[in-house]
């Protein structure tokens, strides 16, 4: 287990730039969460913690060491890859056995090691059994005990749980949370999931356009984000233009409290769930336009005085197509930018 | 299965249109006398088989050096084959696409071009007229095929697995024992199988390049089609086909041994 630094990381192939000045430091134990689209960059990021990539700038430091320039092989930085890449001529037994027999573990040892860790993962009746022969969830957990196995001092999951049914994803996901909370690695989990990064993690670095946009907890950057890009990757949001005067917004829906300098033009941001359609009396009166519905909730859309096109995310499915509804904005942060 | 007796009749023709070479083969050796109209010989006779395999030193000779020879080739050509697939297969660079074309070039230019060049630089070098001469002119057209089909190989493996055994501390040469070569023996073995074919039947280049003093079946069998006698030419035939299949059986019972549950591609 180990406390990671990563000091002003750089990465380019050939002209492209695929990581710009990303520091950050990850407690020892901690489940870290690196959350971003497809292409921002974060993937680049786990294989340069593991070693499987040399930064073109920076420094990356396990316990105050130095391990910018340390081979993979020595490093014990695990990639579990999303699609497992477990050794399919091996049987399970001796996939989870791979690094303990690198690690030229005597037999005794690696045989018990083995054992316990098959028992944790419960697989011990598969034991025998290739790869090809098991199931997605399975293949998973042989993939979670290879690594585990060896103590790693990070353990990197790569978006572990986007090849996996609804269903038992959501059991994988309580799976490793368990197992992390059982034997206290340090983990990083990729994943362009927003949902899934929050829920698995305290903390949560987003990564949009190869730059680290912020670092914190899962309601901060779901309330306060600080950037537009990364309020664009997060999306479900209305912005609406206005302008920032001795830190109040002027906008259409009113005047909000801002954390913000003066500005003649500025942008608000108002989540979707941030907004509220009701039937008494308000200041926002509008019409719906459009409805979806989408089960746990309706997406509307509501147009309101000066033309203003706004979205909303309600829990309640009753307003319909045409009908004069009022808009209230639901007491919660407002960002500009 | 809709019309099984169109199926039947198809799969009997092939059959038939494959084995019937071979099967004449069987008959002509042991024929003195098969002349049109007659179906069959009108007169038999072991004397063929007789002299091929038990008078003629050279038979035994001939093999010999024909499985030694496709043997070390098949050898030099894996050795230098897998390198060089897996730099065209895995490795990004500039001019790859060129050189995986390049690659088969000698089998663009005509081999006898590259024979009579190489039998120059041979002479100079003192390996005309020897084992390792022929060896190395073989190699020459063994070693596209090899390197195909092991490029490919290496495209399909990819080298994620590599990477993770990196990752779980395996040596450099844990993980070649122990990752890529499992993985890629299929490939491995059609590689061998084919470059030991190849080789076992080079008749120009062996002859140019061994210069008469290194005699092959292939050689053996050539004058005998000249000359009109067939029976003896039969019999070498099946003699090379013979010889040929149990080498690859050899070579797939030693696979079959070493790597218990070989991963044949399963994807």
């Amino acid at each position: 287990m180990a406390n990671i630094r990563l000091e002003h990381v750089y990465k380019s192939y050939g002209e492209q730039q695929v990581l710009a000045d990303v520091s950050l430091e990850i407690d020892d134990g901690e489940m870290f969460a690196l959350l971003g689209p497809s292409g921002s960059g974060k993937t680049t990021l786990l294989r340069l913690i593991a070693g499987l990539e040399a930064p073109s700038a920076g420094k990356v430091i396990f316990n105050n060491a130095d391990f910018t320039h340390v081979s993979a092989q020595r490093r014990k930085a695990i990639i579990v890859f999303q699609d497992y890449a477990l050794f399919p001529h091996l049987t399970v037994w001796q996939n989870i056995a791979f690094g303990l027999r690198a690690g030229g573990v005597p037999r005794v040892a690696l045989e018990s090691k083995v054992h316990d860790i098959l028992g944790l993962v419960h697989l011990k009746d598969r034991q025998h059994s290739l790869p090809g022969e098991l199931s997605g969830g399975q293949k998973q957990r042989v993939a979670l005990a290879r690594a585990c196995v060896l103590e790693p001092r990070v353990l990197l999951l790569d978006e572990p749980f986007s090849n996996l049914d609804t269903g038992l994803r959501q059991s994988m996901r309580d799976f490793v949370a368990a197992l992390q909370e059982r034997l206290r690695f340090t983990c990083i989990l990729v994943t362009h999931d927003k949902e899934e990064a929050f829920m698995m993690s305290r903390r949560v670095a987003v990564i949009v356009d190869s730059r680290l946009q912020q670092v914190d907890t899962p309601e901060a950057i779901f309330t306060q984000p600080l950037t537009k890009k990364l309020s664009d990757f997060l999306g479900e949001a209305n912005y609406l233009d206005g302008r920032v005067q001795g830190g109040n917004f002027y906008c259409a829906l009113g005047i909000f409290a801002v954390n913000a300098p003066d500005s003649a033009n500025a942008v608000g941001r108002f989540r979707w769930d941030q907004l509220a359609l009701t039937r008494e009396a308000g200041p926002h009166q509008g019409r719906v336009a459009a409805k979806s519905y989408a089960g746990k909730a309706t997406y509307y859309t509501v147009t309101i005085e000066r033309g203003h096109t706004l979205n909303v995310f309600s829990a309640r499915h009753d307003f319909f197509v045409g009908e004069e509804i009022f808009l209230e904005v639901l007491p919660s942060a407002v960002n500009v930018y | 299965m809709r019309f099984p007796r169109l199926r039947a009749i198809i799969f009997y023709s092939f059959l038939f249109a494959t084995s019937a070479p071979v099967l004449s083969l069987v008959v002509l050796t042991v024929s003195a006398a098969w002349r049109y109209p007659s179906l069959l010989p009108t007169v038999f006779s072991w004397r063929y088989l007789v002299s091929v395999l038990a008078q003629d030193r050279r038979t035994a000779e001939a093999l010999i050096n024909s499985t030694l020879i496709a043997a070390l080739t098949t050898a030099l050509t894996l050795l230098l084959a897998v390198p060089a697939a897996k730099a065209l297969g895995l490795y990004q660079f500039r001019g790859r696409q060129a050189v995986k074309l390049l690659v088969l070039l000698p089998l663009m230019v005509p081999g006898i071009t590259v024979t009579m060049g190489m039998h120059l630089t041979l002479i100079h070098l003192g390996l005309a007229g020897s084992i390792a001469g022929v060896v190395v002119v073989h190699t020459v057209f063994t070693l596209p095929y090899a390197t195909r089909v092991l490029i490919n190989v290496f495209e399909l493996v990819g080298e994620k697995y590599e990477k993770q055994a990196a990752m779980l501390g395996a040596s450099p040469r844990m993980i070649l024992t122990d990752v890529t070569l499992p993985m890629i023996m299929p490939g491995l073995l059609s590689a061998a199988i084919m470059s030991f074919i190849v080789s076992f039947s080079q008749y120009i280049t062996t002859f140019f390049i061994g210069g008469g003093r290194i005699l092959t079946v292939p050689l053996l069998l050539v004058p005998h089609l000249q000359s009109g006698e067939i029976q003896v030419a039969a019999v070498y035939s099946l003699l090379f086909i013979m010889s040929t299949l149990a080498s690859i059986a050899l070579m797939e019972g030693i696979v079959r041994k070493f790597y218990k549950g070989a991963y044949f591609l399963q994807t």
